[in-house]
């Protein structure tokens, strides 16, 4: 690939010349502090294309420039192994950002320039931010920054980002290496693979499909490799058949490890120049570490911690829903009652200020959620829990990784789903997705508060806490499950880094909980909005003499049609209805319930409407939750499941699964609780 | 060397008593959370357990047990002579924490009940969600003032690996 | 070589250093586990080996392996 010059279309209106950007680097090398303290607040969040992988943009001007940053995920390669590693390299070879800047960490340089060797094998220019220089002298190591810099082509800014030192001569760097062309860095392998790679290379010039702009060495490497993606992008370029065809008079064989030892082998002469290792000591990190993997100690520490955090979650956030019930339940009765047009009075009180109350009423919890998970993921505990669970979890067929979307799934299944990308193993991750929704999520607590608050009076909290276990058991069923049948085969090894003990930051915490709390927002917003007019208008058809949700209405006659199928579990149509509605959001089934049986505008309202009403009584209330528990979580759990599945088939069988499964629970509880006496 | 010794004999008697108190007050806290369950299911409510003016809880009983058995498991630690210092801060951590969560409860409960007069807390009293580990918060601030060093190092200070 | 007996990495107790001699196992898995620089003629100390996965120090990092994994690193002692 050739290096992009500034060019005419760089200059923007502003007449500040752009110059993109892209971070990247290892896990845990303070590479979200340095974007944060790069951009600030002027940063956007979007999705990479084609996955629901978060995408962190951000922007800073410097003197006549605008920097366009884009944060990349952290990786320790590029050869595409994990969709993290692929959005990556996909990132710099499609997008080609003019510089890379990689963030290092100082402790960890081995390593840290394997990934810069690689950067700088697919052409790009390369700044490296030599970061966590305050824990290097601690340490007992030393760099020689500049030495090293000469050695690798590569200009070296040492940083310490959480101080913001070392942010200017950042930016002086990215001036310069932007004014000019960087050499790039040799690495020659051995006799035997650089005249295959030259024989690859001289046969890919000649074929016209391959884009000019490509870098033709690292292309040939990455076939040598035997990349999986690269065969795909042949394919797509029409000559896959060619270039393998050709291969094979090459006498090709998997030179991978060779190439991956060739490369340690140049960096481990590089540092042994100009870097001082520092012991290995026993910190402060480890001797926690003993405590909370401990034998006997660590699960229930593990248990403590999140008994904990379920209570901080409630406290906090029971004021706020308690505030915001009264002051929609006031407003959606103040538009009924103060509208003289009564249809548009219906519509806006009972229908969309009663439904976005109903929606944002679960702001206060899922903002909480989000922020005590970041507390814990930024702390470095969240990686000990996924450890204290491996040992549990290689009983189901998979390792202690996949507890962590497990884990994030009590908060809301979409981010839960989406932090399986940093999964290694395809099979391991798709069972790892597929299990997700049967985790509880928050949106699903408040149907579980309701009615079980209704009808089990001082024993509420232990069918709650039930429930959960009961979704956490079909899960791991499932798991089994998959694992005998559809993955069949052993998981992926278990290796992970453990972060050192950081006291976690209030301001990263924030902005976690904001970051994340917003797609709620968002959702409410969206489709939860449009499900809520959509409820309101069946139930206020056909126009005309009917009551609002009664009997006569249109949502009447969605539910009465599916009813049958719901009679075994001792529903009739409301409740069908608020279920069938509950496909969109599970934050819609009290809603509509509400609109349907009355008293929709505040919770206090919904409580006493069905108590009274007569067709609720705890056994059907109980295969109700049981029902709401198990089935598709909502419209966006459908959503990322695709995109992260990249499957309409696995998507339809989740969803049919789960509603299978959901049926057959919630029927065994109302049929044997009836046989038991326990019916009406 | 002389210092040193006496710091590491220090912790030792430090963690005993430590655990020994948190580990009565556990026991004594779940047991009476049981009889406290068994007399709210039976609605009992003339039952001798709620003369206790701290309602005990099973769930924070467990807490103040697991913090006393860190702290119990150290001291077998510092008996074999090797290194606690890891037992007495997360055991530590873990009691401020819990301590910290309790009284944030107790204020949430009080703005509940006196800024919005929530139904549910029309019985509620001040004293009915003041935890027994809040009681027991002079051991863990005791430890963090005398092994501030320790627990939250702020030089990363680190040992030796005895090979 | 020298004639040292090799010791899968789960057997080694915590607190010894040991170096990386051979990684057995599919190439696959292989070449991820050195991409994560956990790689053949480096040293690395046992911080914990008794109950779940096994925690390693290389330089200054920390990593959990599966105890499947850590019997496929064979290690010898180094002094
Ligand atoms: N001591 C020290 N800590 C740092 C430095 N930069 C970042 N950190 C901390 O390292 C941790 C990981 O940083 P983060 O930005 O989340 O890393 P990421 O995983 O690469 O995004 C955070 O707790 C930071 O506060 C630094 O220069 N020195
Ligand atoms: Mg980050």
């Amino acid at each position: 690939m050739t290096i992009k010059t500034k060019n005419a279309k760089d200059i923007s209106k502003s007449s500040k010349i752009s110059i993109n950007i892209a971070l990247a680097g290892n896990p845990n090398t303070g590479k979200s502090t340095l974007f944060n303290a790069l951009t600030g607040l002027k940063q956007k969040i979007g999705n990479w294309p084609g996955v629901t992988v978060e995408k962190k943009e951000g922007k800073r001007s410097l003197h006549n420039f605008e920097l366009a940053i884009t944060d990349l995920p952290g990786t320790y390669s590029l050869s595409a192994s994990s969709l993290d590693e692929q959005i990556a390299r996909d990132f710099i070879v499609y997008n080609t950002p003019e510089i890379v800047v990689q963030i290092v960490d100082a402790s960890n340089l081995e390593r840290n320039l394997y990934l810069t060797a690689m950067l700088k094998e697919l052409g790009v220019r390369v700044i490296i931010a030599l970061n966590m220089m305050d824990l290097l002298e601690k340490n007992g190591s030393t760099i020689n920054v500049q030495k090293l810099s000469k050695e690798i082509g590569v200009p070296i800014v040492p940083m310490i980002a959480n101080k913001k030192i070392g942010i200017d001569n950042l930016e002086n760097a990215i001036e310069s290496v932007y004014r000019e062309d960087q050499k790039s860095m040799e690495i020659i392998y051995s006799k035997e693979i650089e005249e295959t790679l030259a024989k690859i290379q001289n046969m890919l010039v000649t074929i016209p499909s391959i884009p000019t702009n490509f870098n033709l060495r690292w292309l040939a490497i990455q076939i040598l490799q035997n990349n999986t993606e690269i065969l795909t992008l042949l394919e797509r370029w029409k000559v896959k058949d060619t270039v393998i065809g050709e291969l094979t008079s090459f006498g090709k064989e998997d030179y991978e490890a060779e190439i991956i030892d060739s490369k340690y082998e140049y960096i481990s002469k590089v540092t042994s120049k100009v870097w001082k290792k520092g012991e290995t000591k026993l910190t402060r990190s480890d001797l926690i570490d003993k405590v909370v993997t401990h034998k006997w100690l660590g699960i229930p520490i593990f248990l403590m911690v999140m008994w904990g955090s379920f209570q901080f979650v409630f406290a906090i956030s029971v004021p706020f829903m308690e505030l915001i019930d009264m002051l929609f339940g006031w407003l959606a009765g103040l538009l009924v009652n103060n509208i003289q047009i009564e249809w548009l009075g219906s519509l806006l009180g009972d229908g969309i200020v009663g439904g976005v109350g109903s929606v944002l009423i679960f702001v206060p919890p899922i903002f909480t959620m989000f922020f005590i998970l970041s507390i814990l993921e930024d702390s470095g505990y969240l990686a000990r829990a996924a450890f204290v669970m491996d040992k549990l979890m290689v009983k189901f067929g998979l390792h202690g990784h996949s507890f962590i979307p497990m884990l994030l799934g009590f908060g809301c299944n979409v981010p839960a789903i989406m932090s399986t990308r940093s999964l290694k193993d395809k099979k391991d991750r798709m069972i790892t997705i597929l299990i997700n929704p049967f985790i509880s999520c928050g949106a699903r607590m408040p149907v579980f508060i309701l009615f079980a608050g209704l009808f089990f009076g001082a024993s509420a909290g232990t069918v709650i806490f039930a429930l959960y276990v009961l979704g956490i058991v079909v899960a791991i069923l499932t798991a089994i499950l998959l694992r005998k049948t559809f993955f069949k085969g052993k998981a992926a090894p278990f290796i992970m880094e453990l972060p050192t003990y950081h006291s976690p930051k209030l301001k990263s915490a924030i902005i976690a909980m904001w970051d994340k709390g917003k797609m709620y927002l968002k959702k409410a917003g969206t489709i939860i909005l449009i499900g809520v007019i959509f409820v309101w208008f069946l139930a206020a058809m056909p126009f005309g003499g009917v009551e609002y949700g009664g009997p006569d209405t249109w949502l009447a006659a969605v539910g009465t049609f599916f009813e049958p199928i719901f009679k075994p579990l001792g529903f009739d149509w409301r409740i069908v209805v608020a279920l069938i509605v509950g496909f969109i959001a599970k934050e819609l089934v009290i809603g509509s319930l509400g609109t349907i049986v009355g008293g929709g505008e505040s919770e206090e309202g919904i409580k006493s409407a069905i108590l009274a009403d007569g067709g609720f009584y705890a056994l059907n209330s109980l295969s109700l939750m049981v029902f709401t528990l198990l089935y598709v979580p909502c419209a966006a759990v459908i959503g990322v499941m695709r995109k992260e599945t990249g499957s309409w088939k696995w998507t339809i069988f989740s969803i049919v699964y789960s509603t299978v499964v959901a049926w057959l629970f919630a029927f065994a509880v109302f049929q044997i609780g009836s046989l038991m006496g326990f019916g009406l | 060397m002389e210092k040193s010794k006496n710091t590491s004999d220090n912790m030792k008697t430090s963690l005993l008593i430590g655990s020994l108190i948190f580990l009565v007050a556990a026991l004594a806290e779940v047991i009476l959370g049981v009889f406290k369950i068994y007399a709210d299911s039976k609605e009992l409510e003339e039952h001798w357990v709620n003369a206790i003016p701290f309602p005990p809880g099973i769930f924070p009983g467990l807490t103040v047990l697991l913090i006393g058995l860190i702290w119990l498991v150290g001291y077998f630690v510092t008996r074999k002579g090797q290194n606690a210092n890891g037992y007495l801060s997360v055991g530590t951590i873990i009691a401020l924490g819990f301590i910290l969560l309790f009284i944030l409860i107790l204020l949430t409960d009080i703005f509940n009940a006196y800024a919005l007069g929530l139904e549910d807390y029309e019985d509620w009293t001040i004293l009915a969600s003041l935890r027994w580990i809040i009681f027991l918060s002079p051991i863990p601030i005791f430890f963090i003032m005398k092994y501030r060093e320790v627990i939250f190092t702020r030089k990363k200070k680190t040992i030796a690996l005895q090979s | 070589m020298n004639n040292e007996i090799l010791v899968p990495l789960g057997f080694v107790s915590e607190g010894k250093k040991v170096r990386i001699v051979s990684i057995i196992g599919g190439s696959r898995i292989r070449n991820r586990i050195i991409e994560m620089g956990l790689r053949e003629g480096i040293d690395i100390t046992i911080i914990k080996n008794s109950f779940g996965p096994v925690i390693i120090a290389i330089g200054q990092t920390r990593f959990a392996l599966g105890r499947g994994i850590s019997f496929k690193i064979l290690t010898e002692s180094v002094n």
